[in-house]
């Protein structure tokens, strides 16, 4: 076991070192790496300001390697558009994010659960079919229509809920159930079939002859053998949350992380747009692998292999 | 793809059918996926010759008609189908030209993904070893990395345009075929008409290529079904975010980021694009899993 959690954490620390690599390399691709960091419009000698001063006229691997030194004292540089370190900026706007992912969380259980079991057991009746054409839809449709549509409703026809922005609760309504479209349609449609398969083994045969009543051969025994690929995929759509945090927070003008990373986009900020990637792929690593940990837990098996 | 869930009875029952038949395509018209398949092809015909019928030129403002409701609703008229947009401009029409750039990243994207993902995956599945562990973990650190971030650490640099949605689409999708595929060599790889033609003396170009590769491309056909979904998806999100197409060229996503602003007087010109992406997402992804259920029922977890 600790082997298995050496052995992952190692990967991750490698898949950590290969993108803060990949966005370095990234950054110098393209011819001049200083136009990332100026205005379009900018003055020359400002342009030759910016440059000595972010130390771009220096040799790539002393830059690397300035760079690396940098991150590991948790200097991330400083903003152009908004004047100070980038992650004085972008902490702030995490919080946001991270209280709207919350909510969509437990939005997610909340909803693929009940259904996935549901469409498992009334497989093949009205319910299931509703519950995968559900499913489908949710995997089919881009979130910041749906997001959209759920504006034109709620915020302008029936005037219910907030269109955006953030406030109090009622602006967060909308933007989790719109987050959190694709990953119920993925949940649901994973516990069906895991249920499914679940319930066509021995040992629920077994438990329904020994006469334990069938809600109890559901949610206790049954549930809990299929939670374990659900699991893993719920901790993967929780982090592909992040993907669309960046769309769902542009529709609602919900100030999170997303949102600023497209800003800083337009902006030309690359030092904020490279911070935003680290600092999301640092938390995608990082949930990955706790999943995987979990997981060994969970499943003895997963160790040996 | 080992599946998490294979019980001994849906394997026997894969075993069981009738290897032939389940590795055959049947058309019918009766069959439930023609109607996707139809959806897809009329969707093929508009991008390919959306320009001759599309009833006005998408490009020419018309300020004396501009926010038209679809014809249904009051102050709409037949001219303007599905209404106009905040300059004027024929809905309808607008649409049937955006097709265009779906089709186009679905055609450069597929490929791309397929030359990359397809190459790495046999060489690593028949190669072994060293190759094989480096290829995978290549694979996995590309796996887990979410294609957004990559997408926007890309853009500043390349510069947003249809080119740069190309390279973006190529680089990011490759890695689910290379690891999918390299799973079906590993079995491939033992079976005894690919020994036989190492006795024989191919060289291994000639045993992937000429026997290995057609034993995976029924693999390759299902997992390139199931991505036109994500593929045109993925467009139009970065065109929604602003940082994909770029006019004059005008994609689904991009025509509908622009009715964000007028959500609130003219509806139409959000949901129609929405329409659109749906329906040919929604279509792509039922074919796909009827393609792969009919050549591969394996794949069930894609």
């Amino acid at each position: 076991m600790t082997n298995y959690i050496l052995r992952r954490i190692f990967y991750g620390i490698l898949s950590l070192w290969a993108v803060v690599t990949i966005v370095f390399l990234i950054g110098r691709a393209s011819g001049d790496p200083v136009s990332l960091f100026v205005p379009i419009d900018a003055r020359a000698d400002d342009v030759e300001y910016v440059r000595k001063r972010l130390g771009l006229d220096r040799p790539v691997y002393v830059q690397y390697a300035s760079y690396m030194g940098g991150l590991v004292q948790g200097d991330f540089g400083k903003s152009m558009r908004w004047g100070s370190p980038v992650k004085d900026v972008a902490f702030p706007r995490l919080l946001a994010t991270l209280q709207l992912v919350w909510l969509t969380a437990i939005i997610i259980l909340a909803v693929s659960i009940p259904v996935g079991v549901f469409s498992a057991v009334k497989r093949g009746k009205a319910f299931d079919t509703f519950g995968k054409a559900f499913a489908l839809f949710g995997q089919s449709a881009p979130t910041f229509w749906i997001g959209l549509m759920l504006i034109i409703l709620f915020a302008v026809v029936w005037k219910v809920l907030p269109a955006g922005g953030r406030g109090d609760f009622r602006n967060l309504i909308l933007p989790a159930f719109t987050l959190g479209i694709f990953g119920m349609a993925a949940v649901t449609r994973l516990t069906r079939s895991a249920m499914l398969n679940v319930l066509d083994s021995d040992y629920i045969k077994m438990l329904r002859a020994k006469g334990v009543p069938e809600q109890a051969i559901l949610w206790r025994h049954a549930l809990k053998n299929a939670s374990l690929p659900v699991l893993t995929l719920f901790g993967l759509q929780l982090v592909g949350l992040m993907t669309g945090a960046v769309i769902t927070e542009t529709v609602f003008a919900w100030p999170g992380l997303g949102r600023l990373a497209v800003e800083a986009i337009f902006a030309r900020d690359y030092a904020m747009v490279q911070f935003i990637v680290l600092l999301g792929s640092s938390l995608f690593i990082t949930m990955n692998l706790i999943v995987d940990i979990l997981y060994a837990y969970l499943d003895p098996r997963i160790r040996y292999t | 793809m080992k599946s998490p869930f294979a019980n001994g009875r849906a394997q026997a029952r894969v075993a069981a059918r009738p290897a032939r038949r389940s590795r055959q395509l049947r058309f019918s018209i009766l069959q439930p996926h023609y109607v996707p398949m139809l959806i897809l092809v009329g969707f093929v015909m508009v991008a390919v010759f959306g320009g001759f019928f599309a009833p006005h030129d998408p490009g020419i403002p018309d300020l004396r008609n501009t926010y038209r409701p679809p014809f249904w609703q009051e102050g709409g008229t037949t001219n303007f189908l599905l209404g106009t947009d905040n300059l004027g401009r024929d809905m309808l029409s607008r649409l049937i030209l955006g097709a265009r750039v779906s089709l186009l990243v679905i055609l450069v994207g597929i490929p791309g993904h397929i030359a990359i993902g397809v190459t790495l995956g046999l060489v690593s599945g028949y190669a072994g070893r060293g190759v094989d562990t480096f290829i995978m973990r290549l694979v996995d650190i590309y796996l887990a990395f979410p294609t957004i971030l990559l997408a926007l650490a890309l853009i500043p640099v390349l510069g947003p345009g249809i080119k740069t949605i190309f390279i973006i689409i190529i680089v990011t999708g490759w890695a689910g075929y290379a690891r999918i595929i390299r799973s079906e060599v590993l079995t491939v790889k033992s079976r005894d008409f690919v020994s036989l033609a190492k006795v024989a003396g191919a060289s291994d170009l000639r045993i992937i290529f000429s026997h290995i590769l057609p034993q995976v491309i029924n693999t390759m056909l299902v997992i390139s079904t199931l991505q036109v979904g994500t593929v045109i998806i993925f467009e139009a999100s970065l065109s929604f975010l602003g940082i994909g197409t770029q006019p004059p060229m005008s994609s689904w996503g991009q025509i509908l980021s622009d009715g964000r602003q007028y959500v609130s007087t003219a509806w139409w010109i959000a949901f129609f694009p929405g329409v659109f992406i749906v329906m040919t997402c929604l279509s792509a992804n039922l074919l796909g899993d009827w393609v792969r259920d009919k050549l591969d029922p394996r794949l069930r977890q894609l």
